[in-house]
Formats: structure tokens, C-alpha cells, sequence
């Protein structure tokens, strides 16, 4: 969910952080990340939905993570050495996002977002909610973690069945 | 745990405080209560200190709901502490009319805190409270009469003048009991006075009453003091004397002559108002010393434990274990450094300082889990007033013997006890136990006996429930198990087999449900609720003599050996108190039965699991291995895995966020590398096998 930092209407500014994977880039509002972590060892999870990749151990927290490639319907993150896995928090729900690359934080203003094209709303774009568009610079796809989430429960939901 | 980690508004934790803490109170005075009933069924005379403690009770609850909003229970509380009051001043009697309207205010109480918060619910409770209100002051108006009395015993005037209204009253009472009243002297140093003065008082409890303490004014040096203590007890002089081991001089026993003539009452108006609890007042107004121990049965004592909320205690816990991983750490540097010539001397230093620092670490530990041991007291008194109450309502001669209460366990399972606990013991009372006329025909006493036994071995704890009942009826198990389709008729089953089906799934033993069987839920949630906290449950009867439940717990889930396993390139961490051996793999001792895996272990038929297929991990799934034995209860299932890596302490975590409970898997452990290492859930894979009718019991 993109959430706006102040009230007016003229002056509404979004802070996104955006990260890289298979040669887009990807933005989520930095009030739902937590932290931003080095690869490291990702202990796989039996019988877990598909989309969960593992589990890492956080300084003591067993966080389930989740690899944004596959996630998007793409190719797995590779463990390079940019690669890291940003810690999220969707209303107390903490897990990793895997990603290839962790560019930069952007502020964005309300009129520089617009609804996603129709191609983003293709199969495996559904968490794409928004789009912002860069001079100069390639567009930053807003992602709903929220989506996410429900794409990891369906994917439960058809293990289980 | 994300869940559980919820922030709360500061409202919400005031409230949840206010809730916990009248809880404990109502609860105590609950017990206090029982114990008055009891006595007056025993055709006893009440305890002082219990009424004392009630009337504590009652004063802290009217304050604690007072300063929290709660102006309903207040008023009740107000109204218990008063009639309590009259109580221990022995200004009124108690009657089984009055100990039933308490112990409905307190019942109603505890409803009420409830529905703390929920203010359409309040409303109604405090209708009720009303009422109950109104009854007290009923009950409380009917006139009891006691009569004034003289003492029959020779004071010094001095002291009956210090003495106050309620010290007088237990004077009196003690008296009227027949009980002996003495004069203990006592002088101590006045630098250590307190810790003396308190070792006396409570060796003259152990034997009777401390009516009341009082600064002697004459015959001590400058650096002493003198403490008269006027004592009630059955024992005679001498006794005494031994009991307070007495072999200097600085003591004296007296007893006072009891002369039976009435002298008339001293003016019982002088001492402190009945408001003013405990005998400070007199005291200093006597002798300008306060008495310590008597400021210890002031509200103060109630005070003297701190309230911890249970997270805390697993943050802590966490905060131990990364600690442990933490120095493991250290260590690998510290070696490291010791074997380089360069630095070898500053390395050895920093292993020595790890090796310390890891034995503090141990006991830090320990007192870590320490605190969070609990006396199973507190799921025995529970129990002790369902039996009391259904030995009530039912009618029923049944007693409830409790041994090991002292025995302690962690706090989390003990809450995860008592609907397991009390679901054994309704059963023996309910189904166990005759009529007394049936166990009279048998020759057996008409009072039933529950008894409960709890005790630790090793890192477990074992509760044993027995009754002397009339055993549960073997052939009207199987008659069931055959109707419920569990075994056919021609099933052979060991006696021992068959009881086991009781744990069955929908097997009662009884033709009638009643209230108090706890509809609906079986001795397999039993076992299922025991599973679940890592413990097993056991079951043994004898026809016409009685059964026995035995549980076995972990005595803390908080931290637990586990042992390391591998498959492939993965790791797994097995709690080692369901492991109950392990074993070479070997192949010529496999047997394939309907596509199934099977060990003959030591001519049995062992159900086998490879952990690599169970989880989908790939890789061969032939050749070496180990077998580890896991048992639940008294089902066993071997896990195959291809290596054994050693034990260690783990905490098991919950994973957190978007994984609901994977099948299998109880949580995770950190490893001193950084990785995390997956905690299998040993109840879970056996239960799958069970279902599967692989295991036959």
C-alpha cells in the first residue's frame, strides 16, 4: 500500500525503496521495510507454499523469505554479491523479500503516479499496483504487499488441496 | 509469537495488570475460603490466620477495584472486608448461610473480571454484585450473639492495656479453647533484634499462637532489648522450651496462672480501631519500638513476590541463547588466535576468558529457567476445589489426596496442564468412583480416594493420578472399540492393548455423558493436549481396585536438547526426550509390507519413515542411514536419516509472519553459524502414522 506522508492534496510525497530483479525495478513504501539484510543462508522449508523459499535466522527471529523472482512469476534471485533480502513489515506480519539488488530510496510525488499499464496487469504483474515514471530513468513498479501475501496463501492453499 | 508480540496501549496493560492482579487475590481468598468450609465441616474451629488473611484479602481488593474504576466490586469488597472484620474480632460467627454468600462473591467477582472492558456484559454483573450486596447485608444484620467475658488468666495490667481489640479477642478464644497461655521473654542485641525476634515468633507458630509482641521496658542494657511474647499453645512448659531451643539464658517461659475468676473486661475501647490493620499503634505507644514481624502480617506481606509477564521471561530466554551462539563464536576466534604462533599467548588468554564466560552463561541459564518454574500447587488447589465442589453437588464421598505439590514445572506447561489434569480427575470421580453403597458391597471404604502423585525424575516430571475405583471394565472397552469399528472381533489385543483404545478417538467408557465428564472430550484429547507439550500419558487398571494415569512432562519447553541430524544437505533438530534410540541402519533388517517400510526391532514391527521423502528433499534414498526411534507415548516410529551430528541446547522458535504451522515442523533453532536449523514436531509425524493404521496398539 502506498502510503501518503502528508495531507494536502498538492503536496503528497511517497517514499519508495527500489530494488532490482530480472532488470526491473521495484518499489515498496519504506514505512513497511524493516531492514535490509546481506544474502545469507536461507534454510529451506518442507512442505511450505511454494513461495516461500525458507526460512533465515534474524538475530534470534525465524523470518520465512520470499524470493521476489519467483514471486513475479520470473527466474529465482541468484546469490550474487549484491543480492539481499529486505526484511518487511505488513502489519506485524514480518517476512524477507529476496531481491538482486537494493538500488535506492526515491521520493515521488502523488502526480508522478500513475495506474499501472495494461501489460504490468498481465499474469505474474498482479502485485504491480502502481507505476512511477522517471526522467531520464526507467520506472519504478510499486508493489502491493498485500498481494503478495495473498499470492503466498493461495499457493498454500493449492499445496493443500 | 507475532501475535502474541502485539503492542498493547498503556489502557489495555493498566487494565490486563488490574485483571492478573484481583485475579490472584480472588483466588486466594477462594482457597481461604474452602479452608473455612472445611473446617466447619470438620466441626473445627476457624484458623485465625485464614480469616486474617481473607480480611487482607478483601481490604487490597477493595482498593485495587477501587483505584481501577471498578466501584461495583469495591462496594463488594467493602462489604466482605467488613463482615470479615467482625469475623476475626470474634464479634460475629460464621455460618454455612454466610460461607455460601462468600463464596458466590467471589464466584461472581471472577465473573466479573472477566468482562472487564466489555461493558455491555459489566452491566449485567453489576446487577448481581448488587444483589449479592444486599444479601450480605441481610445475612450481616442478623444478630449474633457474643457475649462479653472476663479472662481467666492473671495478666499483668501493663500489658492488658496494651493489648488491642483483636489481640483481645484471640486472648479470649485461645482461652475458651483450653489452650495454655505463656509469657515468652526473650531479649536479643538491639543491632539484630529483627532477625531473633522473628526466628522466635515463628518457632512459637509451629506449635501455636503469637497473641501478640510487646517491647519489655525493664531489665536490658542499653545495648539490648527485651520483647514480652504472650503465646497460646496446647504444649506444656517444658515443651516449649525445647521447641524454642532455648539453652541460654536469655529467655524465659511463663506460664500464666489461670486464676477463673472473672476479672472485669479491660477497656476494650483503648487499643486501635478494628480499620487499622496489624499492631503497630500499641506497640509504639508502649515501648517506641516498632515490632517487625508484626509489620510482617501487615498488607506489606503480600507484596513480597514480583508479577512477570511470561514473554519477558522468553525474551530473556532468546536473549541467552544468542548470547550462547554469540560466544560459540568468540571461541572459534579465540582458537584460532591460539593456534597462530603470532598470537598464540593473547589467544590463549581469550580461551581461557571464553571458558568462563561460557560457565556463567550456563548459570545464567539456569536461573533464567528457574524463574520460571512454578509449583504444581497451583493446578492442585484448582483441582481440590472441583473435587470439593462436586463432592457437593453431587453428593459424593470422594477425597482428594495431593502429594509433590511443591514439585515444579515451567509456568507454560502448567497452564497447558490443567484442562488435561482436571479432565483425569472428573473422570475418576465421575466414572472411577462407586456409590458408596456399590463400594460398601465390595468391602471397600464408602469414601472414595483420588489421589494425585507428582514428582521429577531427571528432566521430567511424573504426575500419576490414582483412584481406588472400581478399574475400568476391559471387555466393555473392546465391546465398544468392535461397535466403533476400531478392531473387528476376531483382533487379538493384550489386556494392555485394549486399555490403550481408550485414548482412542471417540471411546468412552461410560453408557451416560454427564455435566462433569466434560462432554465431548476424550481421553484422546488428553493424550493429544500431553503430546503437544512434548509429554506422554500412560494408562494401567485393575478390576474392582482402581487405575492409574500416569503423565509424563518435559519440566520447561524453553529450552531443550536436541539431537542433530542431517539429510543430504539439510539439517534437522530432533527434541531428544521423544527419542528413544537410534540405530544402525541396516538393510537385511528391512521388511516392505504393503509398500510400507518395517524394522524388526527386537521382534517388533517398527513403522519406518525416511525423513528425506517425508519433507520432498530428494537425493537417494537407499544405502547408510541411521534409524532414530521416536516415541509418543506408546507409539514408536523410526525416522531415517543419513547422519547423526551431535547434541545440543536449542530454543525452539516459532517461524514468524506468513507460514501458517507447517505439518512436521515445531519451529526453528539458531545455530551458532548463523543458519537456522528446522525443530521437528515428533507428535505430528507419529500421529500421521498412527492415522494411517500403520501403528497398531
Amino acid at each position: 500500500m502506498v502510503e501518503a506522508h502528508a495531507t494536502t492534496a498538492f503536496d503528497v510525497t511517497v517514499e519508495l525503496a527500489c530494488f532490482g530483479v530480472g532488470g526491473q525495478v521495484y518499489g515498496v513504501d519504506v514505512l513497511q521495510i524493516r531492514e535490509i539484510v546481506r544474502w545469507q543462508t536461507v534454510t529451506p522449508l518442507p512442505k511450505a507454499p511454494a513461495l516461500i523459499e525458507g526460512v533465515i535466522d534474524l538475530r534470534g527471529d525465524i523470518v520465512p523469505v520470499i524470493d521476489l523472482g519467483v514471486a513475479l512469476g520470473g527466474e529465482r534471485v541468484e546469490d550474487t554479491i549484491d543480492a539481499r533480502i529486505a526484511v518487511l513489515d505488513v502489519d506485524e506480519m514480518v517476512f524477507g523479500l529476496r531481491v538482486e539488488v537494493a538500488v535506492d530510496v526515491i521520493s515521488a510525488q502523488a502526480s508522478a503516479i500513475e495506474e499501472p499499464p495494461a501489460l504490468a496487469t498481465q499474469a505474474g504483474y498482479e502485485a504491480v499496483r502502481a507505476v512511477v515514471r522517471r526522467e531520464g530513468d526507467a520506472p519504478v513498479m510499486v508493489l502491493s504487499l498485500e498481494h503478495l501475501l495473498e499470492s503466498v496463501y493461495r499457493s498454500a492453499r493449492e499445496e493443500g488441496a | 509469537m507475532a501475535a502474541r508480540r502485539k503492542r498493547r496501549t498503556a489502557a489495555d496493560k493498566a487494565q490486563a495488570e488490574f485483571v492478573s492482579e484481583a485475579e490472584e487475590i480472588l483466588e486466594r481468598m477462594r482457597n481461604d475460603f474452602g479452608a473455612l468450609a472445611e473446617a466447619m465441616g470438620n466441626g473445627q474451629v476457624a484458623d485465625p490466620e485464614t480469616v486474617n488473611s481473607l480480611f487482607r484479602s478483601a481490604h487490597s481488593l477493595k482498593g485495587l477495584s477501587g483505584m481501577f474504576g471498578q466501584e461495583a466490586m469495591s462496594e463488594l469488597a467493602h462489604h466482605l472486608e467488613d463482615i470479615l472484620d467482625r469475623l476475626r474480632m470474634g464479634r460475629a460467627t460464621l455460618d454455612p448461610e454466610g460461607l455460601a454468600l462468600f463464596d458466590e462473591s467471589v464466584t461472581v467477582s471472577i465473573a466479573a473480571l472477566e468482562k472487564v472492558g466489555d461493558d455491555d456484559a459489566s452491566a449485567a454483573l453489576v446487577e448481581s454484585i448488587a444483589d449479592i450486596i444486599g444479601r450480605i447485608e441481610q445475612w450481616n444484620e442478623a444478630p449474633t450473639e457474643v457475649e462479653a467475658q472476663g479472662f481467666a488468666v492473671d495478666l499483668p495490667e501493663s500489658m492488658l492495656r496494651a493489648l488491642t481489640e483483636y489481640e483481645e479477642h484471640r486472648l479470649r478464644a485461645n482461652i475458651e479453647q483450653g489452650r495454655g497461655i505463656y509469657l515468652v521473654d526473650a531479649t536479643f542485641e538491639i543491632a539484630a533484634f529483627e532477625e531473633g525476634l522473628q526466628e522466635v515468633q515463628s518457632a512459637i507458630r509451629e506449635v501455636g499462637e503469637v497473641l501478640s509482641t510487646l517491647p519489655s521496658p525493664s531489665g536490658a542494657l542499653a545495648s539490648e532489648i527485651r520483647f514480652s511474647l504472650l503465646t497460646a499453645t496446647e504444649l506444656g512448659p517444658a515443651a516449649v522450651l525445647q521447641r524454642l531451643e532455648l539453652g541460654d539464658d536469655a529467655m524465659t517461659v511463663a506460664r500464666l496462672p489461670d486464676d477463673h475468676v472473672d476479672s472485669p473486661v479491660p477497656s476494650a475501647s483503648t487499643g486501635p480501631s478494628a480499620d487499622e490493620v496489624g499492631t503497630q499503634e500499641t506497640a509504639a505507644e508502649t515501648g517506641g519500638v516498632a515490632t517487625p514481624a508484626a509489620a510482617d502480617e501487615t498488607l506489606k506481606s503480600i507484596s513480597d513476590t514480583v508479577r512477570v509477564d511470561i514473554r519477558k521471561l522468553d525474551e530473556l530466554m532468546n536473549l541467552v541463547g544468542e548470547l550462547a551462539v554469540q560466544r560459540g563464536a568468540l571461541n572459534q576466534i579465540a582458537t584460532r588466535l591460539a593456534q597462530d604462533p603470532a598470537t598464540s599467548r593473547v589467544g590463549q588468554e581469550l580461551v581461557k576468558v571464553q571458558k568462563t564466560l561460557e560457565r556463567k552463561l550456563q548459570e545464567l541459564q539456569s536461573s533464567v529457567l528457574d524463574v520460571r518454574m512454578v509449583p504444581l500447587r497451583q493446578v492442585f488447589d484448582k483441582l481440590t476445589r472441583v473435587v470439593r465442589r462436586l463432592r457437593l453437588d453431587q453428593q459424593k464421598e470422594v477425597r482428594l489426596d495431593v502429594r509433590g505439590a511443591d514439585t515444579e514445572l515451567d509456568k507454560l506447561i502448567v497452564e497447558e496442564l490443567v484442562d488435561p489434569l482436571m479432565h483425569v480427575v472428573r473422570n475418576a470421580f465421575d466414572h472411577a468412583i462407586e456409590p458408596a453403597d456399590e463400594r460398601e458391597a465390595a468391602g471397600k471404604s464408602a469414601e472414595g480416594c483420588i489421589q494425585i502423585v507428582a514428582s521429577q525424575r531427571g528432566n521430567d516430571v511424573l504426575i500419576s493420578v490414582t483412584d481406588d475405583g472400581r478399574g475400568i471394565d476391559v471387555e466393555k472397552v473392546r465391546e465398544r472399540a468392535i461397535a466403533a469399528g476400531l478392531v473387528t472381533d476376531s483382533t487379538e489385543l493384550t489386556r494392555k492393548e485394549t486399555l490403550d483404545l481408550i485414548f482412542h478417538p471417540g471411546l468412552s467408557t461410560c453408557d451416560e455423558v454427564t455435566e462433569t465428564s466434560g462432554r465431548g472430550v476424550g481421553m484422546d484429547v488428553v493424550r493429544a493436549n500431553i503430546g503437544a507439550l512434548g509429554g506422554m500419558v500412560d494408562v494401567a487398571s485393575e478390576p474392582g481396585v482402581g487405575s492409574t494415569i500416569t503423565i509424563v512432562l518435559p519440566i520447561t519447553l524453553a529450552i531443550i536438547q536436541a539431537l542433530l541430524v542431517g539429510v543430504g544437505s539439510h539439517r534437522f533438530a530432533i527434541p531428544l526426550n521423544s527419542i528413544r534410540e537410534t540405530l544402525l541402519l541396516e538393510p537385511e533388517h528391512l521388511q516392505r509390507t504393503e509398500g510400507r517400510e518395517m524394522l524388526n526391532l527386537r521382534g517388533e514391527a517398527l513403522p519406518l519413515r525416511r525423513l528425506s521423502e517425508e519433507f520432498q528433499l530428494g537425493g537417494p534414498t537407499d544405502g547408510k542411514g541411521y534409524v532414530v526411534v521416536l516415541a509418543v507415548g506408546d507409539a514408536r516410529l523410526g525416522l531415517i536419516v543419513d547422519a547423526l551430528n551431535g547434541q545440543q541446547d536449542t530454543v525452539i522458535k516459532a517461524i514468524q509472519g506468513p507460514v501458517a504451522a507447517v505439518r512436521g515442523i515445531a519451529g526453528a533453532t539458531e545455530m551458532g553459524d548463523g543458519g537456522a536449523v528446522l525443530v521437528l514436531d515428533v507428535s505430528a509425524l507419529v500421529e500421521d502414522v498412527v492415522r494411517k493404521g500403520e501403528f497398531r496398539d
